[in-house]
């Protein structure tokens, strides 16, 4: 992850990671981003999103947001919504992005096929063309993107929204396939000759069946085809009343598909409880505000036909569906059954890969059919043939699709530089520790922006997107709830007087003093109260860079094409757009004024104070928040300003030109 | 019998003795200490001159008590320690009592910070000496008088006969130590004491039962303070901003009151009744603190007024003076 | 701690005005503590004198400097060799580091930019009181802990004097609160039930191991490191 260093940041001993990165796959720099957007800039944050993860678009709509559910914000009220504020970053960026598209330089002999144009192939193919390989990507299916092309439904990805991240990733030179079928349009062999190293990412193409008697039955579908058709604008005629058999995400997927395609009733059927539903709880419950039924702990038996025509499913009771140690295996009530109503059947129940065409080559499988597969290396039985995303690692979501073709191209690089197999080993993060009960309590409670939504009935008209996105005012509020974690106070100890400044100045009782202040990151709030106090200068705090208010006053009033006549330092707790946040020159009633945005006015130091009158300017305010969310910072701020005043009185200035609201 | 001073025969004798304090001038002629011993001799058993009291420069208490001595009266010199240090006071008890001075009241004095008060610019910044504090410097003079040594040790060839003196706040803060420390005035050498100005006799009765209960009143002269109040005014600053004195709101009441803006002749004639009542309180106050068991006299304080001390005294019934 | 409180500005100024490149050299330790002279303070002051400079219409540039102390050769000498165009030298190190640095520059002058006050401890934040006085000999023992030299306006050492007015020294004012220093002690004895000590009579100090007998020094034979030159140390 990165982390901005100045010369005079002090050496971090370990790089503590933000629980939200954490548990990101990828290890997203989320903070940063949550950061950079509160700050205004909206672009800077896109790039911080798009470091590790080519999908950004795709994530910023769909991702299953491990990091929200790892955010410690709930301790406090709810975690921050961090897909929310992606997508908004995202959405700020459109025409950016393209400004930024570059075909990557090639300055490498050998090249990389892959094979599949999903998250996890398109990953790999990114990350490899970045560092000098030519890059040519297969895929069986007329357009790129996968399962996010083919399966999921275009309310929760539109296509634009999934364009735009593969037309950035395409924008590097990697040369696309499409409509090539390994084993029908190409060999294994000949791809083999062709490039130095392959890389298998068929994904699960294939939807799995239940043997289930009728299951054949021309109205009895399948999950993937049925989306897949959905999705790529073939006619798909749906019953009056749909039953999906299943309870995953797809399921949900198949089922609000089958309901904006016009089935009146959807019913979905599986074999878990409301607590063991595999499907995300918010998932399920869009579905059910959308009039989808949700059957629990019920068994397909039979599909019931009559003249030819579907009827209904025969189910029958759960029981349990894991057994004492927690594996999947489903025991029933053979004698308590039901039928529910349907004249069509979709069966969701779970994705397999389609390996026929790597039948007869050296890319060999398992007696149950999975790739022969060493994780550690991302390598198959053949040397020279990788393989990455849902096609190794099972079902999985699109950032761990991403994750898996990160490793990939690792062990590919490797291995073309090295003739040799690399093992890969996943990155040891050390995750910040709780929020403590004391900080907790310190905290101000600021409810979670829900996201604008579509109402459920206008929602199940259509596949137009569903969720609108925040606008601008409020993803900036929602940026300000995060807690900044790890982004806080590092003590340069060769510094540090252990004065007992910082102990006595934290709103939050963070510092602990001994030898040196130790600063405990789990309980920093980042809101560098501490650092402006310090009489040593000894400690920096990791959000913001050392001295920054100071820089930017001389940069903005000496930039200035007219003489600045006042500056003023205003929070950015309040603000409301972008354009309030950045440093700009206004012209008011003659004054030619120039405005910093601070987080937190306390941060405003005596020399910040000083300085513009000694660059010119008649005039200094410092105007602070309505109401600062930190205990004790206004009358800091107030005192320092009284003394700041006696100082310029001192210096022969009326100290009267220095105010504060 | 220690130095055969007068003030230490009376009390020797048994008498109530009385001693009355005269304020030296700010000035190089010896003409208003000459004045003031005429307005006030007779009237006391022996004359304070105080030592550049509030550390307001003056003449020398040492120069005045000269004069008083060749004049035929008993002064009593006062040594702060706040302006000289051992050596120099030790060189200046030989001096004076090679001019026959004996009774001298050891005190630290006020910090020199007093010195600028009012319209005053006195010498706040003047670097204080308090080498020795009160109660080493009663030892020093003890010392030199009873074994012929100097401080450090080496012997003088003609000792000085001298009586030792010591103040006291009985009523200061903190009240519960002002009886003990007493006992190390008097351990180190202290054979009479002059108290602080008491105007609440019955707080300072109280605080004469502990002096009896430690035997001290017998080992030393306790003779109470008592300042004659001029007027209301005086009496509510004191007790307001001397340390240890309090004063009776009754008291205060017993002035007269007038109005900033009365016409003159009020002023001229509240301003004589207000003397008059300070008089007559001064009378009350010695008689009320020779009724209290171990005060063995009084030490009559008319700041700038030494002329009211002889009709007070006579009020008193402790005139004459005893001869002994 | 050394407490030292920061000079007036134009005070400080006047010593530097007629210079065209001054360093303003802040220590680490104590003067950091007490908020006077720290790596913030330096930027304080220099950035007040450059007010100053400019409303004054001087041109001066000031330079900005923090070392870990201003009293051991170690850390003053790489500062001083690097300042061959400085020609003034602020130091809002306490006293000790003015001299110290003044003792090893040649002919840059250095200005003190604090008054150097007392030994002293935090009271809360932002307040320091005077606790010791260095007088070389300490009597702490006899008190309880409290000092009669440094928080005794008289350094009476068989106090209290009549003075004390309700647990306030005479001397003390609205805008200077001063502790009567026997009281503390008196109370302390009191708690500590050794009340009877106070009425010991303390003899006259011996005031030769204070400032009075002369600057002090001390000395530590064992520590002292013995200079040999490389043939004596190979012999």
């Amino acid at each position: 992850m990165n982390i901005e260093q100045t010369e005079n940041t002090a050496q971090v001993e370990m790089e503590i990671c933000a629980t939200c990165s954490a548990a990101c796959p990828v290890h997203t720099s989320t903070r940063e981003y949550v950061d950079l957007i509160a700050q205004g800039k909206y672009e800077q944050a896109f790039e911080k999103i798009r470091e590790f993860n080519p999908f950004p678009t795709v994530c910023g709509l769909i991702c299953h947001h491990p990091c929200e559910e790892a955010c410690r914000r709930q301790n406090v009220d709810e975690s921050v919504a961090l897909r929310n504020l992606k997508r908004f970053a995202v959405e700020q960026a459109l025409e950016y992005r393209k400004r930024l598209r570059k075909k990557a330089e090639i300055t490498k002999d050998q090249t990389v096929g892959v094979l599949g144009a999903g998250p996890a192939g398109l990953t790999v193919a990114s990350d490899c063309i970045k560092q000098g390989y030519a890059v040519t990507v297969y895929e069986a299916l007329p357009r790129a993107g996968g399962m996010l092309a083919c399966a999921i439904p275009k309310y929760r990805l539109p296509d634009e929204a999934l364009q735009a991240d593969i037309d950035d990733i395409l924008a590097l030179g990697i040369e696309v396939k499409t409509g090539m079928r390994v084993g029908k349009d190409i060999t294994l062999d000949e791809l083999k000759k062709k490039h130095d190293a392959l890389v298998v990412a068929y994904g699960l193409s294939d939807s799995r069946s239940i043997p289930i008697e009728n299951k054949d039955h021309q109205n009895v579908l399948l999950a993937i085809p049925f989306l897949r058709s959905a999705a790529l604008g073939e006619p798909v005629e749906v019953k009056e009343n749909v039953i999906v058999i299943g309870g995953g995400n797809v399921a949900v997927d198949v089922a609000r598909t089958a309901a904006r395609l016009g089935a009146k009733t959807v019913k979905m059927v599986c074999l878990e409880n409301e607590e063991e539903i595999p499907a995300w709880d918010w998932e399920c419950r869009e579905a059910l505000e959308e009039g989808i039924s949700i059957i629990y702990r019920q068994g397909p038996t039979k599909v019931v036909v009559e003249k030819g025509e579907i009827k209904g499913l025969v189910t029958r009771e759960v029981e349990r569906v894991f057994d004492e140690e927690g594996r999947f295996s489903p025991t029933y009530f053979d004698d308590r059954l039901t039928t529910i109503e349907g004249q069509m059947v979709i069966i969701t129940i779970g994705q397999m890969s389609d390996l026929g065409s790597l039948e007869g080559t050296d890319v060999k499988q398992d007696e149950r059919g999975r790739l022969v597969f060493n994780a550690s290396q991302m390598s198959t039985s053949d040397e020279g043939v990788f393989a990455c995303g849902e096609v190794v690692t099972g079902p999985g979501s699109a950032i761990e699709a991403v994750a898996s073709g990160h490793r990939a191209a690792k062990a590919v690089m490797g291995y073309l530089q090295t003739g040799g197999l690399q093992t890969i080993t996943d990155e040891e993060v050390e995750e910040v520790g709780e929020l403590p009960e004391d900080v907790i309590e310190n905290v101000r409670r600021i409810q979670r922006l829900a996201m604008p939504t579509m109402s459920p009935e206008e929602r199940k008209k259509s596949f137009a997107q569903f969720e609108f996105g925040y606008d601008e005012k409020q993803a900036l509020q929602e940026a300000r709830r995060c807690l900044a974690c790890t982004g806080g106070a590092i003590v340069d100890e060769k510094k540090c007087e252990s004065c007992l400044t910082c102990l006595r100045v934290c709103p939050f009782g963070v510092p602990a003093v001994d030898d040196v202040a130790v600063m405990t990151s789990d309980m920093c709030q980042a809101c560098g109260l501490c650092a402006v106090e310090c009489p040593a200068a000894a400690i920096s705090i990791k959000r913001f860079s050392i001295g920054d208010v100071e820089d930017r006053v001389v940069a903005l009033v000496n930039g200035s094409k007219k003489p600045v006549t006042k500056v003023e330092f205003i929070c950015s707790q309040d603000a409301g757009s972008g354009q309030e946040l950045q440093d700009r020159i206004e012209v008011l009633d003659g004054d030619v004024i120039a405005k910093l945005p601070v987080t937190c006015a306390a941060r405003v130091t005596e020399v910040d104070m000083m300085k513009p009158f000694e660059l010119g300017s008649d005039s200094v305010h410092v105007q602070q928040c309505k109401e600062c969310r930190y205990r004790g910072a206004d009358d800091r701020l107030f005192k320092r300003v009284e003394r700041t005043r006696s100082i310029l009185n001192a210096a022969g200035i009326d100290g009267n030109k220095l105010t504060v609201e | 019998m220690k130095s055969g001073s007068n003030l230490e025969k009376v009390l020797d004798a048994g008498h109530f003795a009385l001693t009355a304090e005269l304020g030296p001038p700010n000035s190089a002629s010896d003409e208003e200490v000459k004045h003031k011993m005429e307005l006030l001799r007779g009237s006391a058993d022996a004359f304070n001159i105080t030592d550049c009291q509030t550390a307001v420069v003056r003449q020398s208490s040492i120069s005045a008590a000269i004069m008083l001595k060749q004049g035929g009266m008993e002064p009593v010199m006062q040594m702060t320690t706040r302006d000289r240090n051992r050596i120099a006071i030790q060189a200046d008890i030989l001096g004076a009592a090679a001019f026959g001075i004996k009774n001298c009241l050891c005190i630290a004095g006020d910090h020199q910070s007093f010195s600028a008060a009012g319209r005053l610019n006195g010498h706040p910044g003047a670097k204080n000496v308090y080498d020795v504090d009160s109660i080493q410097l009663c030892a020093i003079l003890k010392k030199m008088r009873d074994e012929g040594l100097q401080e450090g040790g080496d012997p003088i060839e003609e000792p000085p006969k001298l009586f030792i003196g010591a103040a006291w706040t009985p009523m200061g803060d903190p009240v519960d130590f002002r009886v003990a420390r007493l006992a190390k005035k008097v351990a180190a050498g202290a054979q009479f004491i002059q108290t602080q100005g008491i105007y609440d006799v019955n707080q300072f009765a109280e605080v004469m039962k502990k002096v009896r209960n430690l035997g001290l009143h017998e080992k030393t002269a306790i003779l109470a303070g008592v300042i004659v109040p001029k007027n209301a005014g005086m009496l509510r600053y004191m007790n307001a901003s001397v340390a240890g004195v309090s004063v009776p709101a009754e008291m205060i009441k017993r002035f007269p009151r007038v109005k900033k803006d009365a016409p003159k002749e009020e002023k001229k004639a509240a301003r004589l009744e207000s003397q008059e009542i300070g008089k007559k309180i001064s009378v009350e106050l010695i008689e009320q603190v020779r009724d209290i068991e171990g005060v063995s006299g009084v030490h009559l304080q008319a700041i700038e007024w030494e002329k009211a001390v002889p009709g007070i005294v006579e009020a008193a019934g402790l005139l004459p003076r005893p001869q002994v | 701690m050394i407490v030292a409180e920061s000079k007036p500005l134009a005070e400080v100024f006047g010593f530097i005005e007629n210079y065209k490149r001054v360093l303003v050299l802040g220590c680490g330790e104590c003067v950091t503590v007490c908020q006077s002279g720290g790596e913030k303070e330096v930027a304080v002051l220099a950035q007040a004198l450059r007010l100053k400079a400019k409303t004054d219409g001087k041109e001066i540039e000031f330079l900005e400097n923090t070392i870990r102390r201003q009293c051991e050769p170690e850390f003053v000498d790489p500062v001083l060799q690097d300042i061959s165009d400085v020609d003034a030298i602020v130091s809002i190190a306490c006293g000790v580091g003015v001299n110290f640095l003044a003792g090893r520059l040649g002919n840059v002058p250095v200005f003190p930019g604090v008054n150097t006050t007392f030994m002293g401890a935090t009271v809360e934040h932002g307040i320091w009181a005077e606790r010791c006085a260095g007088c070389g000999d300490c009597v702490l023992h006899l008190t309880g802990g409290i000092c009669p030299i440094a928080r005794c306006s008289k350094t009476i050492l068989n106090g209290p004097c009549g003075g004390t007015n309700e647990g306030m020294c005479e001397i003390s004012t609205e805008d200077n609160p001063v502790e009567c220093g026997w009281a503390l002690v008196v109370e302390r004895m009191k708690a500590l039930g050794t009340m009877d000590k106070l009425s010991e009579i303390v003899p006259p100090k011996d005031w030769s191991t204070s400032r009075d007998g002369g600057p002090r020094r001390m000395v530590r034979e064992d520590l002292i490191i013995k200079k040999e030159s490389p043939e004596e140390a190979k012999a």
